[in-house]
């Protein structure tokens, strides 16, 4: 049923460009039909011969050989270029709605599947969906076409030679099929090799530090050589298989041209049947063979094609779920204010909360800093604002508004949020930095937000400037400067609520203070949620909230939490530790 | 908007010749080995390409002595050698390819073990240029790459030659006039042939490169999702990738034009022989100088003639892409070894584990450059003396544990193990003697007991029981299901941070090690966790040299002398009561009682 519904979906795409196919089919069934005069015309040669023929009518023929031929290669050309087209428009849009689609989705989804997995489906999976309906229809009218009418005219010209060829083609099929169910199988096992073996080496090399130290080289070598050799025994043992196809079809394709010659040499001999027609009847038949051949091929690509594209569906038709409800508010400005209310969080409904009764009321304007332990929660609560995790309840408001009330693109647009490794994308520096901005930031504007950023100068430096490229083929920026380009990139947002996940934590003291001053005078009225781990930098806070294994544990300015035994002041003394050494 | 894309695509996207002297010598010289199976397999192609050649000429004998004189007998002995020789066909065509299979994956064994140990050999400054995954698609994808040249490429072309060759003789021999007016065709042929080639490799070129452009954005915008979504640029991101989809596929349907002149082409000329097979052929029929049969052989190995030419782009690409494939596989095999072995090392019986640093200079960077990451450290360990080093951040302890095992080699100055440079002693016995334990622990997929064990076969189930009794280990472990044979991953939860640490203890212990060396977590653990932790610890170091790199002031307590380290030099050294006394950094943080 559901394969019905993946072609039903896959016609959808191609029916498009029917103007393509269309033309392509019958471009494709005059070739073939030109392909069969050939031999015909042949064949009225040879018969000609005995008789003696003028030279100027042998001309005659092989001109009309010729003739025909460009007729065929210019139909050719013709197929061949309106049915591979639709196949690569198809490729192309249907990477498209994958795209688009991915971009709906949620981060959990992004977290719980492998980038390969869902790369693998855009390439692998998308090629052989491509080949499906490019081969695929390709070969599927060509197969019919050029089967049906090579043996209606090898019907005309001999009646029995034709079904004694017939004769093996049953065994034949039964016999394709079994082999290419024994492929399918020892195909799989090839790449669960194939797969073990990456994992090994994939294992060796992250974890060569062990290795070296642990002097398991060798022993390492052995294990890598023993996952090698069973690889290389699975994908003998499906040579063994695989290499018979080709070989049997050749087999039987010359079978068939001794019966030929046999049984029609007879019919020649006996005066049943023309020298002529025998010639021709050779040439159908080589015709047949590789429509013969591409059978089993066919048939393994509809069903690789039809299995990739299933795969790329179970992707499509996840639901997704940051999409705005029904029963969103009109609103049009986010002021930000911020509230929890008895909001529990877990990821997984199965797994513990990992957050628990959180209340915390953020005032408009104010700047709010959490600390806490690793794996304290401070992450997830500040990624519930701009919905990277969506809460199940109702406790959270923006404006006093429940948050999946507010269209979700508007809650986003007045967010600033700053990861602690921040992505930037292979671009320009300029490109990066104007990557969040609305509409309408100058240049001015962004070089503005370079010097908050204390970026300024070392673009400058740079060999292109703001125009330098980032990435593999550009240059790497240090940790520190990635995440001061990802500052100035939310400078340039001016957002409402200004979200800092441990933001400057690949900055030194210097620089972070440095920044950090030149970012509170443009930053003034903004709702500033920081987290970071430097007791410096949030000292300053209208408020600090310590969080604990997902509760809320302590709450004030430094000024009291400092005053109490808890948390703050144990952390503030680990600081002075280091403090102290910074300063020797 | 696309400026900034002008250039960047991955490096593994490039594509070069086709052919590489240089590059196909080297592959011999891994196929050396089985040179009696390529020779043998290369014999039987020969045999093969015959036995296909037979058909025509078959057909021409009984046309012309057997049809066209009726002697049925005649016509029966033909067809008898024919299926003779399709049964003989058969069996070595199964047999030649099966045994260039066998070839290319025996090669490709060599080649990977070949790889796989010379990566095992690099130092740890190699793997901090080379990312895994570039690693292991030179171990895993390009090998394959050129496998498929061996069995697929390379051999293909051998036979389509020698066909193309036995063709040409047989036409000759059958009749040379004929032969030479089809062979007028030739030079056309090699014309398109050549226009077709130059066009289909940039055809082939520019789409890999728009396709390596096109995953790169995808994956780039897959990882960084959350990113593009929080900043609202999906409609902006959607577009950019829409324009490189549509350059893309622009691209490959320019491609497609090219096959869809090539083929056609070389079919007009096939109909094209096969005329003038009919106009002179015939004539000469009529003229008595050749039989009907010729004719219809001519036909038939004209068409043969032409089949090898349809899947030469093909081929064209698997030999362009193994050629880059085996460059890069070079490129790692001839890396040098960067911390290469003594030629005549000292052999070391007992390691008492007296260590001393002399004057010790130490870069990460390669040459000549000032960036030292150390600084002229001196320090000296008696045999069993425990030794903790504290400091900020990038003030340069880590590099001063990797130092030791010579996982790098330092620049200037001198490490001593019971008074040997370490440099003239064998490094994998340097590294036997030596028991590290790191701040991440890492996992092999497997049990626990494997990785404690680490394929060392001498450290039986029992041993490996003891060990993590003594610190602490075994009794979360016998909590598991499947106890000691409890599966874990590499990157997987079933282990908490404390018991993948008290795992990493059993590791070291169950060696044996005379020194230890341990770069202490930084990631906080729960208290009870905490306590084993410390008691293990404590049981660890007794009676060992030990050099532990301290973030936790608890550890601090239990070591003999402390070195506080700042900016890459040792600033402070001495027993604890000695820094006390010296009012330094040490009592600094004494007086703030900022550890018990």
């Amino acid at each position: 049923m559901s394969q019905i519904g993946t072609l039903r979906r896959l016609a959808g795409y191609t029916v498009k460009y029917y103007n393509d196919l269309i033309r392509g089919i019958i471009a494709l069934l005059i070739a073939d039909a030109l392909a069969l005069i050939i031999p015909w015309i042949i064949k009225e040669a040879i018969d000609l011969l005995p008789q003696r023929p003028a030279t100027t009518i042998l001309i005659r023929y092989s001109g009309l050989i010729l003739i025909v031929a460009i007729f065929q290669g210019v139909f050719r050309f013709y197929w061949r270029k309106h049915l591979f087209t639709p196949s690569r428009k198809v490729e192309c849009d249907l990477r498209n709605d994958y795209f688009a689609h991915l971009q709906r989705l949620s981060w959990s989804f992004f977290q719980h599947t492998k980038t390969g997995d869902i790369m693998s489906r855009a390439t692998n999976d998308l090629t052989a969906v491509r080949e499906l309906l490019g081969f695929g229809v390709l070969i599927i009218v060509d197969t019919i076409v050029t089967v049906s009418t090579c043996l209606i005219l090898m019907i005309i010209i001999n009646v029995r030679l034709t079904l004694l060829i017939l004769l093996p083609l049953p065994i034949l099929s039964f016999i394709v099929y079994r082999i290419i169910g024994g492929i399918r199988n020892q195909f799989k096992d090839v790449q669960v090799g194939l797969s073990n073996l990456s994992t090994i080496v994939q294992e060796s090399i992250s974890g060569i530090r062990v290795v070296q130290a642990y002097v398991c080289e060798e022993s390492t070598l052995e294990r890598f050589k023993r996952i090698n050799q069973e690889y290389i025994r699975k994908n003998l043992s499906l040579t063994k298989i695989r290499t018979l196809l080709p070989s049997m079809m050749i087999f039987i394709a010359g079978l068939t041209a001794v019966i030929v010659l046999w049984i029609g040499g007879r019919d020649v001999i006996t005066g049943r049947m023309s020298l002529g027609a025998f010639v021709a009847f050779n040439s159908y038949l080589a015709m047949l063979t590789w429509p013969m051949m591409a059978t089993g091929y066919v048939i393994n690509l509809i069903q690789r094609g039809i299995a990739a594209m299933e795969r790329i569906e179970e992707f499509l038709d996840i639901k997704p779920e940051m999409v705005d409800r029904d029963d969103k508010l009109p609103i049009t400005e986010i002021k930000g204010e911020i509230e929890f209310k008895d909001l529990n969080f877990s990821y997984y409904p199965d797994r513990g909360d990992v957050l628990h009764g959180i209340n915390l009321k953020i005032k408009k304007g104010s700047i709010t800093a959490l600390v806490g332990p690793v794996g304290s929660g401070k992450s997830t609560l500040v990624k519930l604002i701009p919905r990277i995790y969506d809460i199940d309840g109702v406790g959270l408001t923006v404006d006093g508004v429940e948050i999946k009330r507010i269209p979700i693109d508007l809650l986003r647009k007045s967010i600033g949020y700053v990861e602690q490794e921040p992505l930037l994308f292979s671009d320009t520096i300029r490109e990066n930095i104007l990557f969040g901005a609305h509409d309408g930031a100058s240049d001015e504007d962004i070089w503005k937000a370079a010097s908050i950023s204390g970026l300024s100068m070392e673009i400058e430096r740079f060999p292109n400037g703001m125009d330098t490229l980032l990435g593999e083929r550009g240059v790497t920026l240090s940790g520190g400067q990635r995440q001061r380009l990802a500052l100035a990139r939310v400078i340039l947002r001016r957002p409402k609520i200004l979200i800092l996940d441990d933001a400057f934590a690949s900055l030194d003291a210097q620089m972070e203070e440095k920044v950090l001053r030149e970012m509170k005078k443009v930053m003034k009225g903004i709702t500033t949620i920081m987290i970071s781990h430097r007791i410096s930098t949030i000292k300053d806070a209208d408020m600090i909230v310590v969080l604990d294994q997902g509760r809320i544990a302590e709450v004030g300015d430094h000024k009291k939490l400092i005053s109490i035994k808890g948390i703050y002041q144990n952390i503030y003394r680990q600081q002075m530790l280091g403090l102290e050494m910074e300063l020797v | 908007m696309m400026r900034g894309f002008a250039n960047n695509f991955l490096e593994d996207e490039i594509l070069g010749k086709a052919y590489d002297a240089k590059l196909i010598k080297r592959l011999l010289r891994y196929i050396a080995p089985y040179r009696l199976e390529v020779v043998i397999s290369v014999l039987l192609l020969i045999i093969i390409s015959l036995l296909h050649l037979a058909g025509p000429y078959l057909t021409k004998i009984a046309i012309d002595d057997y049809i066209s004189q009726k002697k049925i007998e005649g016509l029966n002995i033909i067809a008898g050698i024919y299926i003779a020789i399709l049964i003989t066909g058969f069996v070595l065509q199964y047999l030649q390819v099966y045994m260039m299979h066998l070839t290319g994956q025996r090669v490709m064994y060599d080649l990977r073990v070949n790889i796989f140990s010379h990566l095992q050999k690099m130092s740890l400054a190699f793997f901090d240029r080379n990312p895994v995954g570039r690693l292991m698609t030179r171990v895993v994808n390009d090998v394959e790459v050129l496998n498929e040249m061996l069995t697929s490429g390379l051999v293909f072309i051998f036979s389509d030659i020698f066909t193309l060759i036995g063709i040409a003789c047989v036409l000759v021999y059958m009749d040379w006039r004929l032969a030479l007016i089809l062979f007028t065709i030739i030079p056309l042929l090699f014309i398109i042939m050549a226009l077709y080639r130059k066009k289909a490799r940039d055809a082939y070129r520019k789409t890999r490169i728009s396709l390596a452009r096109l995953n790169s954005y995808l994956q780039e915008n897959i990882s960084g999702m959350s990113t593009v979504q929080v900043f609202g640029r999906k409609e902006k991101n959607f577009n950019r990738f829409k324009q490189i989809n549509i350059e893309n596929r622009d691209e490959l349907i320019r491609s497609i034009i090219y096959n869809a002149l090539f083929f056609p082409t070389i079919e007009v000329l096939s109909a094209m022989a096969i005329g003038l097979i009919i106009w002179y052929g015939g004539g000469e029929i009529l003229e008595g100088i050749i039989l009907p049969g010729v004719l219809v052989a001519f036909i038939q190995y004209v068409l043969r003639f032409f089949m090898p030419l349809r899947d030469l782009a093909e081929k064209f690409n698997i030999m362009q892409a193994s050629m880059a494939s085996s460059e890069r596989i070079f490129k790692v095999i001839d890396t040098p070894e960067d911390i290469p072995n003594p030629e005549k090392p000292v052999k070391i019986e007992k390691v008492c584990g007296e260590i001393e640093f002399q004057g010790v200079w130490f870069s990460y960077d390669s040459g000549d450059s000032n960036n030292y990451v150390l600084q002229d450290i001196s320090f000296h360990l008696k045999p069993g003396e425990s030794i903790a080093i504290v400091g900020a951040t990038g003030s340069g302890k880590t590099s001063i544990i990797n130092l030791l095992g010579r996982f790098y080699d330092i620049k200037k100055g001198r490490i001593l193990l019971d008074g040997i440079d370490i440099r003239d002693i064998d490094k994998y016995q340097l590294r036997h003697h030596i028991g590290v334990i790191q701040q991440d622990v890492f996992l092999f997929s497997g049990n626990i007991e494997e990785n404690i064990r680490l394929n060392n076969k001498d450290i039986t189930l029992d041993d490996i029981k003891k060990v993590s009794t003594y610190v602490n280990a075994h009794n979360f472990i016998e909590r598991f299901r499947h106890g000691y044979q409890e599966i874990v991953q590499e990157r997987g939860s079933t282990l908490s941070l404390g018991q993948r640490q008290l795992l990493a203890f059993a590791r070291a212990l169950a060696y044996n090690p005379a020194i230890l060396i341990l770069d202490e977590a930084t990631s906080s653990v729960d208290t009870e966790t905490e306590i084993l932790i410390r008691d293990a610890l404590q049981k660890l170091i007794k009676g060992r040299t030990s050099i532990i790199i301290a973030h936790r002031l608890s550890t601090i307590r239990y070591v003999d002398r402390i070195i506080v380290m700042k900016d890459g030099r040792i600033k402070e050294m001495g027993t604890p009561k000695e820094l006390i006394k010296r009012k330094g950094i040490y009592y600094n943080l004494y007086r703030l009682q900022l550890f018990p």
